[in-house]
Formats: C-alpha cells, sequence, structure tokens
C-alpha cells in the first residue's frame, strides 16, 4: 500500500456536518472548487515515516531560503533578476533584515522521478484556516490524527515575539470574502491566545505602523499580512504600505518576496549561499525564449503568479509567451514533470502535498487535487492525516 | 432557527447545486431572528427543467420568490455575500437585515430538490472595484457558477435573468458572456419585459465591455495568495 493514499469516505450526513461546522465555526466560506465542493469526501493519509521525510525537506528548504533571503538582501545586482517591478525593487532595496515571524508552505507533488516542488509561498500562503479549521473539525468528527495545527504555531510565534496582549492588525483585502474569511478566522485564534486582532484593510494604513479606525488611529504592535507584496503597489500612495518594507513588526516580512519569485532558482549560480535541497527538488528553471515557446516540455509562468493564474501549459499560441518574450524578466519557463496521481474514491487525482513551516518548524499539512496535472483555484482541498503504518 | 440550522436547510434545499451557495453571513454575521420574506409579486413561470434562473432582485423579493419557486421542484441558491463590517464600519449593504432574511427565507424551504437552479443574487452589487476605501458591496464573477459544461450535462442550455432593471449590471453581463451558444435572456418580471441576446455583441454593445473592467483590466476575482 502507498505510503500516500486517499482515506475513507465520509458518509454524506458526516459530511455535511463538516461543510457546515467549518462555514459557521470557522469562516470556511468558499465551497466549491471549479465545479465541485471545496473540501474532498476523504482524507489524504500519508505514512508516518513520509510525513517525516517531507517535514525534513520542508523545513531544509525554509533554511535555506531565509540564508538566501539574507544574503539576496545585500545583493542588489542579483533582485533584478528575480522579476520585480521596479517599485518593488526600490522598496526593497530600502529594507532591512527582520526576525518577525515567518511562515511558508512547500507544495510537494509526486512525481515518476519522486516528489517535486516548483516554488515556496515565502511571501503569502493560503491554507491555514483548511489545515487547522477545517482539520480540527474533521478530527473532532472522527477521531483523526491530523499533522499539526499551523495557524495555532503562527499564533504562538506572534505571542512569543510580540507578547502576550500585542494588539496585530490583520491585513487583507476586506471586499475578498476569499481573503477575509482567511483573516476572520485567525483572528478567533489570534484572540484565543490572548492577543488582540485588529482587521484591517491597506487603505488604512497610517505610518508608524497604525492604522485608521472609527475611533481614530490606532497603533499596531504587529501586523500579519494576508496580501501579497507585489500586490501592494497598487494601492494608494496616500496610505503607508511603503513603510511595511522597513518594519521589523510585519509577518511575513516582505523580503520573502526573494524566495517567492519563481525565477529564484535563476540566482542560485551566483549565490554564496548553498541551496542543495532546493536543487534537489525544485523543477528546471530558465528565463523564457522563444525556443522554450516551441518545445512542449516547458510551462510558462509569471514570475509573481498566485494559485496557477496566468500558467501557459501546451499552448504555444497563448499571446503570454509574446509578454514573456517582451519582458523576459518577469516571467520564468519551469520543465514539466510527470505528476503521478493518486487513486481516490473520485478517480485519479493529482496531488500537491503542502507542508507548513512556521519559524523554521513544520505546523501541519494541507493538501489540493485536481483531475487536471494543474494545482489551480479549481483544484479541491483535503484534510491530511498522519498513520503510523500504511494498512 | 440558528444560522448553523439556516444553513443546512439551503444546502438541504439547493440539492446538487449546493456547493454554489455563498455562506459567508451564515459564518460572519450574528445571531438574529429571523424574519420570512414575504414580499408580493406577480407569480410567473421562469421556464422549463433547461433552464437556469438568477434573480437579480432586491432580496427580499428574490427570497420571496425563490421560496415559491423551490416548492415546484426547483433548487434555490442563495448568493450574498457582502462583507460584515466590524469594529462599527459603515456598511453600504446592512447586513443583519440580510441575514434575518436568510435565517426566515430557510423556514420556507422544501426537503432536497432535484431540479433546476434558482441563483439568488442582491441587486445591491459594487459596480467597479474600489480600491481605496471600505465597500462591503459584493460581486458576481464568472467562478461563481457552475460551468457551461456542467450545465450541459444536466441539460440545461437555457440562462433566464430576472431584474427590474432594463440592463444587465456589469458584472453579471460579464459571467454570461462565458456562456456561448446558450440562450441568454433578461426578464422584468414586474413589467415582462424581455430581452433575449443572441450574440455577445448584443450582451455587451462596444465599447461597453471593455469600459466595465477594472483598473488592473481584469474581470476575475484577484489570486491574493500561493
Amino acid at each position: 500500500m502507498s505510503e500516500l493514499r486517499a482515506g475513507p469516505v465520509l458518509d454524506s450526513q458526516l459530511y455535511e456536518a463538516l461543510t457546515n461546522r467549518a462555514v459557521v465555526e470557522c469562516n470556511k466560506w468558499n465551497l466549491k472548487a471549479g465545479d465541485l465542493p471545496t473540501t474532498c469526501r476523504f482524507p489524504l493519509v500519508v505514512s508516518r515515516r513520509l510525513w517525516a521525510s517531507l517535514t525534513a525537506l520542508a523545513e531544509s528548504l525554509a533554511r535555506e531560503a531565509l540564508d538566501a533571503e539574507r544574503e539576496l538582501l545585500e545583493r542588489p545586482e542579483l533582485q533584478v533578476l528575480l522579476g520585480l517591478s521596479p517599485v518593488m525593487a526600490d522598496c526593497l532595496r530600502a529594507a532591512a533584515w527582520s526576525d518577525a515571524p515567518r511562515y511558508t508552505r512547500f507544495d510537494f507533488h509526486p512525481t515518476v522521478d519522486g516528489f517535486r516542488i516548483t516554488e515556496s509561498n515565502c511571501d503569502v500562503a493560503g491554507g491555514l484556516l483548511e489545515a487547522s479549521g477545517v482539520g480540527s473539525i474533521y478530527r473532532s468528527l472522527t477521531g483523526a490524527t491530523l499533522t499539526g495545527d499551523p495557524a495555532g504555531a503562527l499564533v504562538e510565534a506572534f505571542a512569543a515575539r510580540f507578547g502576550s496582549g500585542a494588539r496585530v492588525g490583520l491585513l487583507h483585502l476586506s471586499e475578498y470574502v476569499d481573503d477575509r474569511q482567511v483573516v476572520l478566522y485567525l483572528a478567533q485564534r489570534f484572540e484565543q491566545a490572548g492577543l488582540r486582532p485588529v482587521l484591517c484593510h491597506p487603505a488604512q494604513l497610517l505610518p508608524g505602523l497604525r492604522v485608521k479606525t472609527n475611533d481614530g488611529p490606532r497603533q499596531l504592535d504587529a501586523l500579519y499580512r494576508f496580501v501579497p507584496g507585489t500586490w501592494l503597489e497598487a494601492q494608494s500612495p496616500r496610505t503607508a504600505w511603503r513603510a511595511l518594507f522597513t518594519s521589523e513588526r510585519v509577518s511575513n516580512p516582505l523580503t520573502g518576496l526573494f524566495t517567492q519569485s519563481k525565477r529564484f532558482p535563476l540566482v542560485w549560480p551566483q549565490l554564496r549561499t548553498p541551496v542543495p535541497t532546493w536543487q534537489r527538488l525544485m523543477t528546471a528553471t530558465e528565463s523564457p525564449t522563444v525556443q522554450h515557446t516551441l518545445r512542449d516540455e516547458w510551462v510558462l509562468k509569471p514570475a509573481f503568479g498566485f494559485e496557477g493564474c496566468d500558467v501557459v501549459v501546451s499552448r504555444p499560441d497563448d499571446m503570454r509567451w509574446c509578454r514573456a518574450w517582451e519582458s523576459p524578466t518577469r516571467w520564468a519557463v519551469q520543465r514539466r514533470f510527470e505528476s503521478t496521481p493518486l487513486p481516490t474514491p473520485d478517480g485519479f487525482r493529482h496531488v500537491c502535498l503542502g507542508v507548513f513551516v512556521v519559524d523554521g518548524r513544520q505546523a501541519g499539512g494541507y493538501a489540493r487535487l485536481s483531475e487536471a496535472p494543474l494545482i489551480d483555484d479549481a483544484a479541491q482541498e483535503a484534510v491530511v492525516l498522519e498513520e503510523e503504518e500504511a494498512q | 432557527m440558528n444560522k448553523s440550522q439556516a444553513l443546512a436547510r439551503w444546502r438541504t434545499a439547493a440539492g446538487h447545486w449546493a456547493q454554489f451557495i455563498k455562506p459567508s453571513l451564515f459564518g460572519s454575521a450574528r445571531e438574529v431572528t429571523p424574519m420570512p420574506p414575504r414580499m408580493k409579486f406577480r407569480d410567473w413561470d421562469p421556464g422549463d427543467s433547461r433552464t437556469a434562473l438568477v434573480l437579480d432582485l432586491p432580496v427580499g423579493l428574490g427570497l420571496a420568490w425563490a421560496a415559491l419557486l423551490s416548492h415546484r421542484g426547483w433548487c434555490p441558491v442563495p448568493m450574498f455575500a457582502p462583507t460584515v463590517a466590524v469594529d462599527g464600519a459603515p456598511e453600504c449593504v446592512k447586513t443583519q437585515p440580510l441575514v434575518a432574511l436568510l435565517l426566515g427565507g430557510a423556514t420556507l424551504m422544501p426537503s432536497a430538490q432535484a431540479g433546476a437552479p434558482v441563483f439568488v443574487l442582491d441587486a445591491h452589487r459594487r459596480p467597479f472595484r474600489w480600491w481605496f476605501e471600505f465597500d462591503n458591496r459584493s460581486r458576481v464573477y464568472v467562478d461563481d457558477f457552475p460551468s457551461p459544461a456542467l450545465f450541459a450535462r444536466r441539460g440545461i442550455n437555457r440562462l433566464v435573468v430576472a431584474s427590474l432593471r432594463d440592463q444587465l449590471q456589469p458584472d453579471l453581463r460579464e459571467v454570461l458572456s462565458h456562456y456561448v451558444g446558450f440562450e441568454l435572456c433578461l426578464i422584468n418580471p414586474v413589467t415582462r419585459s424581455q430581452q433575449l441576446f443572441t450574440s455577445m455583441d448584443d450582451l455587451h454593445g462596444w465599447p461597453r465591455r471593455y469600459l466595465d473592467y477594472d483598473i488592473d483590466g481584469l474581470y476575475n476575482p484577484p489570486r491574493t495568495h500561493g
């Protein structure tokens, strides 16, 4: 039996209970993925041995990324290779090293050649609500063993760094319910841990890590950011978003953009920092050329893209290739790998097993499954369980 | 009936369209006293089982009509998603009355249905994406609705929008433009006037489509995290 497999299907009553409780108790609102329900009716079960192996890899990746980020901060000549916009590059040149809490998620794809990764999520990573919130409800319904509680680990990291009672801004784009649901869930967890969450939109940012509220300006002790760094420049210049780049109280620090870039592998040859785990697991990455367009083995991606958006697979006539030729530094091509689909009760599914790392330590898993070998916003989600021995 | 029970009722009534419900109000709003929608309206038959209906109406009217249709075998799918304000921020769309209507509407729902869907929208939506200020009105995107392939698999090839306006709202117009080959129709349930859209040009009218786009050139929800 495989060390990674689909677990038993929840009966319809339990599945309804899981879905409804997730909505009401932890604000899980995106109930659909493509045409399917977002949450799979079955969990993904990982053997203890495989989980230990993947989490060790994730921790190594996080450690290497952190070291590389620290070096890149001092190497502006390499920063220009990462696909940052001029505004972002300018902001990052002014940034300083920060020891604010960091969390990331590394997504492992099972392939015929073992597990592969295509990126990190060192800037902003989704899945906390699903791994911790939906997972805890699943556990309460079935008694199963989860792989961890990444939201809990993140909250603990904030409490340890900024102290109990710290006022933490939860920065997000409030008009999008998919983002709102995440910070509302985190607000619950921050409150339970004795911290004081303040929901805020980038338009509320004031200098000195303060936010505008109906009761006047409010000082924050720290800021959790669920807005990608590359989106900040779209905000009004009248707001104080630029100050986030130099603050030591913003999580994730915006220097995480260096390793978030799909073009991060292109600076490896010039980095002094060794990144052996990345080199072993990351699919081959190059800067796009016309030759890549003509060869089916390459996938085009924006340097800073999210959820599979603007990814071009096997479509040489797609206009995004032209955009990539015009501005190759804003894009990357990655060599395709042969994803190994997993048999599930719903048929074969391509799996992406995310491992959260909070301040260097693994903190739990989050899985997405897709009929096609591309994990995008139409992928379903599954609770990840740990099993000592595959049965 | 509390929020949890109401959500269960709505999901049951929505049948195999349940995943298209937008449930944010069941999660984030405070518990309120249910208020069943009791709007008066002229009854009207929107079509047969090959028709999916979109009620782009004031919430009370939309829910009252959805409740009536649900007893004729239609599957009601509420899709209200205004952001519930915190810290006393002003709401363009008052969410507490909306929750009361949703909870009240749930009491009118029958048990499981297997018919065509009735998507119930709040007509008070945001016309553009505003970046710089809090605006709790929602929008609809093509990703919110079943794909053309799913509609086709379930025998649906006609989309009817019921609205008190003479024209489609921009976000809904963009959504409908993805249903190529479907019969698309806008109906005013009060005046009974009808518009049939036989081509995408009918639907948009140049250059309207381009003017409707957001400032970032997209007409999709953003992908904001990995």
